[in-house]
């Protein structure tokens, strides 16, 4: 049960790795905060949550948000919230 | 950081367990008198619950297997199943199952031996299903046709039908803040939804969400607007809810709801009209037309409800959900149970032991205060501490009465043990139960639970004989094994009857003498020998059955009630059956008591156990005296404490009654009835085996709490020895017939 930060400084990229859940909700928080524009990479998060789910959106709402890989289990989350479009910009 | 998701997982646990246990009682009854719809709907509901509150705590094992059993449920309730003797076999074990899944889920991760046995059930199921009993809905009607007809859109559309969503559920939750801290998520619900149905639409709202700054990352500010399709009703959609309804807002509108509903919705929720009415527009719930016609009504202005209520009677039509339901009138017994349940509280039993403690500091300071008052020649004074006394009586009544629960739920346990174990041993063994309804503190409830399992797996084992031997002896070849419970004299007694083959005197006597317990059984009575069945490391079955037998048991029964402050009988007759009788207390603490002095000393005895109190008669020979022309044992309390002061002149006999059994305490003086709390002695005091606690009467001094029980069986036994070793035996016949028994219904004291 973990979860992981890698932030590029350069291109203001997050890449989340593990559990996105309320278990670590504080602390995903704090990689969260004041970047805005942020870039996520959510391709290796293995599990997320409503807790997710709202520092995404809340994430998304004060500063802008760009959904840049997505796993299956954001993915599904993602999906089922009906924000499936926080994932257009994925090619 | 630490989340404690315990709490919520624990109720989650207990509320499973209760409804489990409602499954088994269903299953149980349409195995005796035959399915009926009422029963197979509990069965579902209960199921369905599970799952769906499984699912909030993502706990996919048990969705996982439950939904299987719900589904063949389902197929029960539309007749396309026939709930025969094997199903309701196969439910039972289901039931079992997912009761194992429930309690694994919750402790940690589910062992894989558990998930293979489920998938063997699961495998059962799904061949039930393939094959349909006769009893199967007409073939020609199609799917689409009875979901259509189960939607209540058998009707001819009207003009407003062409919006997308119309004929979907609107469900609006507005979660509450502490929803992720309790252990739950609302994704979880969605999920599940899911399964109910198909989720045409859903809109996630994070407009209460503070800003990232302000943001506490456990706290949940997560709306959601969400359109279903589903052929369930509003109970069992509302059943999704059941976890987060008290903290969240939730709000249900059935299909095809008219303008005032959607109008009083909009004004429920906490967001600006406007903004609601374009995300229910953009998620096709309502059509541009529909929002104006709604917002330009006027009704429910200014009445504005509660926010966290559901006002599901209020919002859907009774036509609509009457449509939407297959059988109504199903419905409504559950319905109603289901309000009923609402009414109750969850309380930590920690706090109710606060409670009762400090009731109990009250009832001793009260009880210093009124022996003090009465110390003081003020009229007003006493007036006042009587009036108290009278609200200090009700608090402790009222406190004492939240802690008390009806037996009935133990005893309901047992028809499933019994079932069990008679098939297992191919006899046929009915369980009777009389007085389910007589309350008990819990925590005795809870602890006579395993004595009793003890006692009805003997009657079953070793009592109750099989089929043949009792169609031999001439006896119905259904065997009866009766629970039975009352109250008497501030005891309760519970009894476990059985009509079997009654206990084998010689097998016992030879069993003991093998045993070392007794040298020969000259001057037993039967009762003596019966006793013996409770001594530990006996047990007389020459075959030791997996079921009782190891000799582990009855000692740990006779254990367990006395540590409860009760005792246990057993009476026989051969060939005729066995009763087992556990008398209880009713409450563990507080007492009413009757102040005595005797030699100095002060004593409290449980009123309740007070007959009445006579003038010292003239003493008879020995310690025995004749009250009313019965024989009437009796005990100086002086004599028994060793009091040094001189006797006074006049003294007066306190009458207890005991278990059928009287008994006479000499005492000095009476000092009048008072409330107390028996407080342990400490191990010091334990040779004083007359005495069950002490109780404080004023700062610094105390009395005692004689243990009347041990007292009525010491006078008894005093009397008993002292008339065998006189040429008075025609006394005994002449008293046990003044009770009214004959001497193999007299029940023997085990002290």
């Amino acid at each position: 049960m973990s979860i992981g930060f890698e932030y590029d400084a350069k291109r203001n990229r997050l890449a989340v790795r593990g559990e996105l859940t309320i278990l670590h909700a504080a602390e995903a928080l704090a990689h969260f905060r004041d970047r805005p524009g942020l870039e996520l990479d959510l391709g290796e998060v293995t599990e997320m949550d409503g807790a997710g789910l709202q520092l995404l959106l809340a994430t998304e709402r004060d500063g802008g948000l760009l959904v840049f890989a997505c796993g299956d289990a954001a993915a599904e989350v993602l999906h089922l919230a009906g924000r499936s479009d926080l994932m257009e910009a994925i090619s | 950081m630490s989340m404690d998701l315990s709490d919520a997982l624990e109720s989650y646990g207990i509320e499973s367990h209760g409804l489990l246990d409602q499954m088994e009682a269903a299953l149980l009854a349409m195995e005796a008198n035959g399915p009926d719809s009422e029963s197979i709907n509990a069965v579902f509901r209960a199921a369905h619950t599970i799952k769906g509150s499984g699912g909030l705590f993502g706990l996919d094992d048990v969705v996982h297997f439950t939904h299987d059993a719900e589904t063949s449920l389902d197929a029960v309730r539309d007749g396309r199943l026939a709930m025969d003797g094997p199903l309701i076999e196969l439910f039972l074990k289901c039931r079992d199952h997912m009761g194992a899944l429930v309690d694994a889920s919750l402790v940690g991760s589910v062992p894989p031996g558990l998930l293979k046995s489920g998938e063997s059930l699961q495998e059962r199921l799904r061949t039930s299903l393939g094959q349909p009993s006769s009893s199967q809905a007409d073939p020609g009607v199609s799917e689409e046709e009875i979901e259509r007809l189960l939607l209540g859109v058998g009707q001819p559309p009207t003009s407003q039908d062409n919006r997308a969503a119309g004929e979907a559920w609107h469900i609006s939750l507005r979660c509450g803040t502490d929803l992720f801290r309790d252990g739950m998520d609302p994704l979880g619900i969605l999920r599940y939804l899911g399964t109910l149905g198909e989720l045409l639409h859903v809109t996630t709202l994070a407009d209460a969400l503070p800003a990232l700054a302000e943001l506490d990352a456990e706290s949940c500010h997560l709306g959601f607007e969400i359109d279903l399709k589903s052929a369930l009703n509003q109970a069992e959609i509302e059943d999704a809810f059941e976890f987060v309804r008290a903290f969240s807002l939730v709000r249900i509108l059935p299909p095809r709801s008219k303008p005032e509903q959607w109008a009083e919705l909009i004004r429920a929720l906490p967001e600006e009209d406007d903004r609601l009415g374009e995300i229910l527009i953009k998620s096709g719930a309502l059509t541009r037309a529909d929002l104006a016609a709604a917002l330009g009504t006027q009704v429910a202005a200014g009445d504005i409800r509660p926010l966290g209520d559901i006002l599901v009677e209020q919002l859907a039509p009774r036509e609509v959900v009457a449509k939407a339901l297959e059988k109504p009138e199903l419905e409504k017994p559950a319905r109603d149970n289901k309000v009923q349940t609402e009414r109750h509280v969850r309380v930590e039993a920690g706090k109710l032991d606060r409670l009762i403690n400090l009731v109990g500091e009250l009832v001793i300071s009260h009880t210093v205060t009124s022996l003090r008052a009465e110390g003081v020649a003020d009229t007003g004074l006493i007036e006042a501490v009587k009036t108290a006394g009278r609200f200090v009586e009700e608090v402790r009544d009222a406190a004492l009465a939240l802690r008390m629960v009806p037996i009935g739920g133990t005893f309901v346990r047992f028809q499933r043990v019994v079932r069990d174990l008679s098939h297992e041993l191919g006899k046929r063994i009915e369980l009777v139960t009389g007085g389910s309804e007589t309350e008990l503190d819990k925590s005795v409830v809870d602890r006579i639970g395993d004595p009793l399992t003890h006692l009805v797996r003997n009657a079953i084992d070793h009592g109750i004989e099989s089929v043949d031997e009792r169609l031999a002896a001439g006896k119905p070849a259904q065997g009866t094994l009766r629970l039975d419970a009352y109250h008497e004299s501030g005891s309760i007694v519970v009894e476990v009857i059985d009509d079997g083959r009654g206990l084998n005197r010689d097998r016992i006597v030879a069993k003991a003498l093998v045993r070392g317990l007794i040298e020969s059984d000259e001057g037993l009575t039967d009762q003596d020998v019966y006793a013996m069945i409770f001594e530990p490391g006996f047990s007389t079955m020459e075959q030791v059955s997996n079921i009782s037998g190891r000799g582990v048991g009855m000692d740990v029964v006779k254990r367990t009630i006395e540590d409860l402050r009760g005792t246990v009988e057993v009476s026989s007759r051969p060939g005729a059956g066995t009763t087992v009788r556990l008398r209880l207390p009713l409450t563990l603490a507080i007492i009413d008591g009757f102040l005595v002095a005797a030699g100095g000393l002060r004593f409290v005895i449980p009123m309740d156990l007070v007959e009445e109190c006579v003038e010292m008669p003239e003493p008879g020979r020995r310690n025995y005296t004749d009250l009313r022309g019965s024989v009437l044992p009796y005990i100086r309390l002086r004599d028994l404490f060793s009091a040094g002061s001189a006797e006074p002149e006049r003294q007066v006999m306190v009458v207890v009654g005991y278990a059928g059994k009287r008994a006479g305490l000499v005492v000095d003086r009476l000092l009048g009835e008072l409330q107390t709390v028996i407080k342990p002695l400490g191990d010091i005091f334990a040779p004083l085996k007359w005495v069950g606690g002490c109780a404080v009467l004023d700062i610094g001094e105390v009395g005692l709490v004689l243990d009347v029980p041990a007292l009525v069986a010491k006078a008894e036994r005093r009397e008993g020895a002292a008339l065998r070793s006189q040429p008075w035996r025609g006394g005994i016949a002449s008293n046990s017939a003044n009770r009214g028994l004959t001497s193999e219904q007299k029940n023997v004291y085990i002290s």
